[in-house]
């Protein structure tokens, strides 16, 4: 075996580094969906009226619609009857700080790498941990209300901030949006909900964690981030499963709102458990994510995608406002049997609005990873502006990788760019580090850590080092 | 009765009047309607007539046979023609071969008509060699013209045969006797080992009718052959055409389409490259300058199935008034496909507010070692370069046109046929209203 293909090997089966999964006493309900799921599921949550018929109609749209076929991928359909709707680690009682957190659970943190106390003292990052179907912790919680941000699981806002959810749930992504954004909209369990007052400039990065632990449940969890008029919020998104043979069903949706000159930032670093190096196993994440800009706000998606078996993801901005600027930066890394479909949908709808859109694909092993974007300029939207560009590099020749732009032009004014390419590392690029004694593997590192800088910046900094860890480990082998 | 209804029934009924062929063809045309009336025209939910419906066009009370037999003078199709230009000519009126407006050969290659090849027992072992070989099974259009095809060009140059110089291919219609006549054009060449054919072809309607042409041309160039196809595309606004082009290259093989839309109501390029070889170029080249209402869509595919092989695609647009263009770019690189070089471009302008452009360039890639890029765009005139135009005294229509004429020239840059080249630019100084003073 040539060095190149050892290498390549050795990309194609490292492993999954977070798939243990932690015995956790756990309330589950039994398997299968009908009207009375989503009841009881409502009422655990002691959520109100007009909430569960907000859930009752998104399950009556569900059930008449039909799966989406059209995304570049192949899967096992789920069987949604098949499925738990609801698991929650037990013994919950409401948590006041991180020390009243189950030691068991603290244990599956320290695990993951997050240390709640830690995170406390040093890095200023408020968490919420959605474990299963449920929030079990939130840091900070009492400094940001200082402020006046309101920080929460999803569940409690429903209760105690009804009316702010009430006016903004659902409306950027109906609840007939899609299969899955109408699955989740009936079904979500909890998520994160965050709002930022007026003219404030959130201190800290906002964080949530997602984990599934439990087997044959599919999490739903939803979001929900308001940015009242000229305020600011940088908030993340992590994510992590138990190694499983089975499929695991995860559909969420992220609904953003930047009112009038505030900005959003969302980045996510997903690593749901892939499969094994047999493509057996892995999480399917089809989440659905969509942000509203109204006039002079910005929303800037950052992502990078290394986990799940299936990936169906596109997070959009609709820019109505005039003004407004919409961002998606992308890193997609699939190996051995996985498969992505991603990108993101730039409606430009107001005047003077800009977006840019950068995504990196990187395939390796036996994967396929898809771009699939939308750059709609309306007809009243004058003076648009958007760039896009989306580069893919391939690994060996068993994997590939595919393009889908779509661009829709209705004004004269508009000036739209895109670029793609497909490339694999150049020998010459090796040749060219190889003169200057850096090894092989070193030298593929420096070029996709080079290739996936442009969005690597955009991270925030605790994450961009995690980023740059999960790149690393993902790529194990090639670089050290 | 809707169209499809009533193709199905009328091929039925026609199946006794028809020229006598070959069993082969018999055949094909049985599976063909079979195909077709599973398939039917495509509708607004399938992907690949995302932008581009029918369903207007269709509702239309088309009459499925042209009146036959209709006469066409002399001075009527000359403005069609390059007539400055020595040349093979292919005419068709309303379908059915004109012999009399037409030059043809046999001497030591074929440029003739394919209803001959069809019937005729010489040519038989080349039909079912190559006829309706390149058709994708299912698709319903394609199967639609191979059923009622009567007529088109039957070009066969044999090994190492420079054809001396270009053919030209008109197809006509006059609308005599019916408002919406269908027509059903099927050509087909095949270019044998390091020949050279140079081909002309052109739709248009005479007078003010509204015909749809479905048409089907199927292009074999064989291992180190050579082909350059030029399509201008410049109809009454009434008209409309479909065309899908199928050309399959062997091993060194060069093609270039050059594809020039200034009208039509509806048009619908198809354009499918297979490269079956290695070391095959492919040069695909289009500009569309649009006006008043007219759609144009360019729908191309690039496969690469093997080694060495490069295709270079540039399509290059002008929108005005409520025209709508669509380009759907399609590059796919098969797994064996190493080292394939593939590029392509597609430049767009907007000059009013009711003009839409959709663009959907798309790759497909399973294989490693290639570079393989895209690149479009969507803008308009920069407005420093108008001002500093007029600001020398060059009024602003003419500056206008001399700026979208630079920004067309990449397409035109390719032509080799200096007759060709000039007829072009006097359709692009019509279209942009003004009259160029300097030569290409």
């Amino acid at each position: 075996m040539s060095k190149d293909d050892k290498i390549l090997k050795e990309v194609t089966e490292s492993d999954y580094k977070y798939g243990f999964y932690i015995q956790i006493d756990s309330d589950k309900f039994p398997k299968g969906l009908d009207e009375s799921v989503v009841r009881a599921l409502s009422e655990k949550k002691g959520e109100p009226e007009w909430m569960v018929q907000w859930r009752l109609e998104a399950f009556r749209v569900w059930k008449d619609m039909k799966e989406p076929q059209w995304a570049n991928v192949r899967y096992k359909k789920p069987d949604f009857q098949d499925i738990s709707y609801y698991a929650a680690p037990k013994k919950k009682t409401v948590l006041n700080s991180s020390d009243e957190v189950d030691s068991d659970l603290l244990d599956t943190f320290k695990k993951l790498g997050i240390s709640l106390e830690e995170q406390k003292r040093l890095s200023g990052v408020a968490v919420d941990i959605v474990m299963d179907s449920v929030s079990v912790a939130t840091t900070f919680k009492e400094t940001l209300a200082e402020k006046g941000i309101i920080f929460c699981p999803i569940s409690e806002a429903i209760r105690e901030h009804s009316e702010l959810v009430k006016k903004y749930i659902g409306t950027v992504v109906p609840r007939t949006d899609n299969f899955y954004a109408a699955l989740n909209s009936a079904v979500f369990s909890d998520g994160s909900f965050c709002y930022i007052p007026k003219g404030v400039h959130c201190p800290m990065e906002l964080s949530t964690y997602f984990r599934i632990n439990e087997g044959g449940t599919g999490q739903f969890e939803r979001t929900l981030v308001i940015a009242d008029e000229g305020s600011y919020v940088s908030y993340l998104e992590g994510c992590t499963a138990p190694q499983r043979d089975e499929n695991q069903l995860h559909a969420a949706v992220v609904e953003l709102i930047a009112l009038e000159r505030s900005e959003i930032k969302y980045s996510t670093v997903q690593n749901w458990f892939p499969g094994d190096k047999d493509g057996k196993g892995g999480v399917y994440n089809f989440v659905t994510k969509r942000g509203l800009c109204e006039k002079h706000a910005k929303i800037s998606w950052t992502q990078v995608e290394t986990g799940s078996a299936v990936t169906w993801k596109y997070p959009s901005c609709i820019l109505k406002g005039d003004d407004s600027v919409g961002e998606f930066y992308s890193i997609a890394l699939t190996k051995n049997f996985q498969q992505a479909d991603t990108g993101t949908k730039m409606i430009h709808i107001g005047k003077n609005t800009r977006s840019t859109v950068i995504s990196k694909g990187i395939s390796a092993g036996n994967s396929q990873n898809s771009y699939r974007g939308l750059v709609k300029i309306s007809s009243k939207a004058q003076n648009a502006r958007n760039f896009s560009q989306c580069d893919s590099l391939l690994m060996g020749n068993s994997c590939g990788a595919h393009t889908f732009p779509y661009i829709e032009v209705k004004n004269p004014s508009a000036q739209i760019e895109h670029e793609a390419t497909t490339s694999k590392i150049g020998e010459d690029q090796i040749f060219y580090c190889n003169q200057r004694g850096i090894d092989d593997e070193k030298a593929i590192a420096l070029i996709v850590n080079g290739f996936s800088s442009k969005v690597l910046n955009k991270l925030p900094m605790e994450f961009a080092v995690e980023a740059r860890k999960l790149l690393e480990i993902s790529l194990e082998g090639s670089v050290g | 009765m809707d169209l499809k209804d009533r193709i199905i029934s009328s091929y039925i009924a026609q199946r006794e009047t028809q020229i006598p062929v070959n069993r082969y063809v018999h055949q094909l045309r049985c599976m063909a309607i079979d195909v077709f009336e599973k398939r039917g025209f495509p509708m607004p939910n399938d992907e690949e007539w995302k932008y581009t419906h029918l369903m207007p066009l269709l509702k239309r009370d088309y009459t499925i046979f042209a009146p036959q037999k209709t006469s066409v003078e002399r001075k009527d199709i000359q403005p069609y023609l390059l007539d400055d230009l020595d040349s093979f000519r292919l005419v068709f009126v309303d379908g059915v071969y004109s012999s009399w407006l037409s030059e043809t050969t046999h001497q030591d290659k074929d440029i003739c008509v394919l209803s001959h090849a069809l019937s005729l027992k010489k040519y038989g072992s080349v039909i079912e060699n190559y006829y309706s070989k390149l058709i994708p099974n299912q698709e319903g259009l394609s199967a639609l013209n191979t059923a009622f095809s009567q007529d088109g060009a039957y070009i066969y140059i044999p090994e190492g045969t420079l054809v001396e110089k270009p053919v030209q291919i008109l197809y006509l219609s006059t609308g005599r006797g019916a408002d919406h006549t269908l027509l059903h054009p099927r050509n087909l060449m095949i270019l044998g080992k390091g020949a050279h054919l140079q081909i002309i072809e052109r739709h248009h309607a005479l007078g003010n009718h509204s015909p749809l042409s479905n048409s089907v041309t199927e292009i074999y160039a064989n291992a180190y052959s050579h082909l350059e196809y030029f399509k201008i595309q410049n109809d009454i606004p009434q008209a409309s055409l479909i065309d899908h082009t199928f050309v399959s290259q062997d091993h060194g093989s060069q093609c270039s389409i050059g594809t020039f839309s200034f009208g039509g109501e509806l048009v619908r390029n198809n354009l499918h490259v297979y490269q079956r070889d290695q070391e095959v170029h492919s040069h695909l080249n289009g500009l569309s300058i649009l006006q008043g209402e007219s759609l144009v869509d360019h729908h191309t595919l690039m496969e690469h199935a093997h080694p060495n092989g490069q295709s270079h695609e540039i399509y290059k647009g002008i929108f005005d008034d409520k025209s709508i263009g669509v380009f759907n770019g399609k590059i796919t690189v098969r797994k064996q496909a190493q080292k394939t070089n593939a590029f392509q471009q597609s430049n767009n302008v907007l000059l009013s507010h009711e003009a839409t452009i959709n663009t959907k360039p798309q790759l497909e890639i399973f294989a490693d070692d290639v570079r393989c890029s895209h690149g479009c765009t969507v803008g308009q005139l920069n407005q420093q370069a108008l001002f500093y135009l007029r600001s020398r005294g060059i009024p602003e229509k003419q500056a206008r046109a001399q700026l979208l004429f630079a920004f067309s020239r990449e397409v035109l840059e390719h032509i080799p046929i200096p007759q060709l080249k000039n007829h072009i630019h006097e359709l692009i100084g019509k279209k942009l209203n003004v009259h160029f003073e300097f030569a290409l």
